[in-house]
Formats: C-alpha cells, structure tokens, sequence
C-alpha cells in the first residue's frame, strides 16, 4: 500500500540536504558556528595534579595565602570542598583540578591596591548578554564558546596578570573550567589562575559592586 | 493496518482538507523550534550535552548533532508545508520524536530523583527551541506531534502537494492530449484510490 522504499529515499534526501544546508551555514556565518572538531567541554588538568587520595602535604603559597593553590586533592582530604560541597542542599560544584578561592579571599583580591592598579584581573566565563546583565565590576568578558572573539582581548591581560580570578553562574557551572583549560592551552601558568565557585550568583547576593553593560 | 488504514482514509476524506492543516501545522512548528535552535547551536549544543546521550568524546559527534539537527528540522519542515516529500518528512520527524521524548522522560525522571521534585513540577529547558518548559506538558505535546507524523506519513491524500500535481498533469498530458489541472476530471472511483494509480482507466492511457 505505501511505497516503503520511496519513503526511505525521501528520508536519504531529506537527510542529504539538511546536512549540505547545515554545513554550508556553519561555515559561511561569522559568529556562534559550530566547529567540528572542537571540545567544547574540555576541563583539562594541571600537570602537577597528584592523585586524590594522596594529601600532599606541602601547600604552594602565592603572597602568603596558602589555601589559594592547594590542588583538588589537599581540598578535599582537608574538607574544604568535595564531601562538604556535596553534602549541601546547593548544587555541587563540578570537580576540576584548578585552584579555587572562597568568597572572602575574592573579596580581598577585589579590594587590594593590586587588582585597582590592573595587576590582577577579573575574567567571566559567561555569555555576553549574561554579563551585560551584570559581572563583578571591572571584570572583562571571554565567552568560552566563542573564544576565537575574546582570546587576543583575554592574553594582554592574563600574560601580564598577576592573578587571574575566572568565574561564571555558580553552582553547577561548568564554563569558568573550560576559560581555564583554555588558558592552560595558551601557556598561562596555572599558577597565576584562580576558580571562583561562587561566581555570579554568590557575588550579586551578597551585594558587592557590579556592574551593567561593556567594562 | 487496514482498521488504521480505514480511519485514516476518513480523515482524509473530509470536507476541511485536514491532511493538509495537519502537515502545515507540524511543518511550521518544526521550522519555528529549528530555527529557534540554529540561531544558535552553541546553546543547542550545551542543552544536547545535559543528557548525557552522546559520547564527548570524540567531541565530533556532539559537535555534529548541534550543527545537523536544527537544519534537519527545517528541511523537514519546509518538506511538510510546502507538501514535497511530504511521507519522508513525517517520518524523518517521526523518528527524532523516538529519540527526543524519550530522552526529555530519562531526564526529568533522573531530575525527580535528584532534586526530589514531583514529576508535574520537574521543569527545564530541554534544547527543542522553545525554552524553559514544564516537562509533563512538553512530553504530551511530543505524543501529539509524534501522531500528526504518522498521519502525514500513513495519509494517502494528496491535496495540495506539488509532486501529486506534477504527476496528474503528466498522465492527463499524455492519456488526453491536453495539460490538466489538478484534482479535475479524475473519476471519483480513482480520486479516492491510492495516489500511484493512474486517473484513468487502465488501457486508455498512452493512447492519445
């Protein structure tokens, strides 16, 4: 009664030109393509990580605030995140291998002589029209996703940036360590980068200076 | 299949050209959510990566999806509107509708269990182009949409779709001489029958 075999080779066709469309339209638009062969979702991992459950025992310190670069492993041997993130009603921060900073060490790089003087610097790892919404004043902008648009702006700050604060939404965020793993891809020293978990959400609650529209 | 056969040749029969309302209908929806989703695939394709159902690596299949799908729905979708492979349409949507629905389903129940929501008020942006939905009503709507593909893919009627005028006029060229118009001078007997059968009587063709 229906034709089986036409309908199949009506679905080839369809199939053949929705793939000829769709791969002449990434290649041809300026902005938000696709590229093939990208991991967007690439977390990446310090060289130095060691195994979570050995605690290393002798915490980096960077200007003589040692919690800064203690590695994901030292965290949560120590409790400092991992089971206590997980154990709470929020949702938990994705596991990475980058340093992190609590609100109140972000809180003092904000307010120190060296992030006004430009020696640190802010970056959000979200969207655009996420961050003209709202970012953490004086942070810039560097969209993961479209990092092609952001990365020359984002290397004449992290290059000669003392200490680089990456954040996004919070919570379950995932974008800051895929800005991380990108500035691992371009030579900055993991060292100099810092994860804020809390990101957006925490800073705009506590209600510290933000601001609308382009830095 | 002839039970089905039968009520769909029913529905094909009335008076409103309802095959044609149906295919519209779901052409336009899959061009609106496809288009919706290929302004920007990079959001597409972080909604595509919470379910998990994709291996991220290599990030090529991923990254393929994102790119494919939305422009899959709009070819289809335009295929249903305009009427042009309208049965290999309504089933290349059919078959996604397969894959989407159950994966909203997986999801919302994995998001039950986690967060401890009822299943009514699970609520989230499942990446089909149409934003923040509430789950229930979005996997109702699914079914439904899932039933109107089998209808444009099972309908025999023919109304207003160019192939079928195409080959009408071809057949009344050649059997009577003359360019015919569609859906005219068709016996009732063979307006009626399946849409690959000659308009007139066997043996009356090709005889000019």
């Amino acid at each position: 009664m229906y034709s089986v075999r036409k309908t199949v080779l009506e679905v080839l066709i369809l199939g053949v030109v929705g793939v000829a469309v769709a791969v002449t339209v990434n290649a041809v638009r300026a902005s938000s393509s696709v590229k093939w062969s990208r991991d967007y979702f690439d977390k990446g991992k310090r060289p130095d990580l060691p195994a979570p459950s050995t605690p290393a025992s002798s915490p980096t310190t960077t200007s003589g605030k040692a919690t800064f670069v203690e590695p994901i492993g030292e965290l949560a041997a120590t409790g400092k995140i991992g089971a206590v993130k997980q154990a709470s009603a929020a949702p938990a921060h994705p596991q990475h291998s980058y340093q992190e900073m609590k609100f109140e060490q972000v809180v003092a790089v904000f307010n120190s002589p060296e992030t006004a003087a430009g020696v640190n610097v802010f970056v959000d790892a979200r969207d655009v029209q996420a961050y003209e919404e709202g970012h953490i004043a004086g942070a810039i902008q560097a969209d993961h996703y479209r990092l092609e648009d952001y990365i020359d702006r984002l290397l004449d700050y992290a290059e000669s940036a003392e200490k680089i604060i990456v954040y996004c939404n919070g919570g379950n965020c995932e974008d800051s360590m895929f800005l991380c793993a990108d500035l691992m891809d371009f030579d900055i020293p993991y060292e100099r980068f810092f994860l804020y978990p809390g990101g957006w959400e925490e800073w705009s609650k506590k209600g510290m200076p933000v601001k609308k529209g382009c830095e | 299949m002839s039970g089905n056969g039968s009520i769909l040749r029913r529905l094909d029969a009335v008076s409103i050209p309802l095959p044609v309302i149906v295919r519209v209908l779901l052409g336009v929806y899959f061009i609106y959510s496809g288009i919706n989703k290929a302004i920007d695939p990079i959001d597409f394709l972080k909604a595509i990566r919470t379910y998990g159902a994709l291996p991220e690596s290599p990030p090529f299949f991923l990254n393929a999806t994102a790119i494919v799908l939305p422009w899959l729905e709009i070819v289809c979708g335009v295929g249903l509107v305009l009427g042009v492979l309208r049965r290999g349409a309504g089933l290349t949507i059919g078959l996604m509708l397969c894959v989407f629905t159950p994966a909203i389903l997986f999801r919302a129940l994995s998001m039950m269990n986690e967060q401890g929501l009822s299943f009514f008020a699970v609520e989230f942006d499942c990446g089909c182009g149409t934003g923040r939905e509430i789950i229930w009503i979005k996997l109702l709507k699914n079914t439904v949409l899932l039933l109107l593909a089998l209808w444009t893919v099972f309908s025999t009627s023919r109304v207003w779709e160019p192939g079928a005028w195409f080959c009408h006029r071809q057949r009344t060229t050649r059997s009577m001489g003359r360019p015919g118009r569609p859906y005219e001078d068709v016996p009732a007997e063979h307006a009626e029958s399946s849409d690959n059968r000659s308009p007139v009587p066997v043996g009356a063709s090709d005889t000019g």
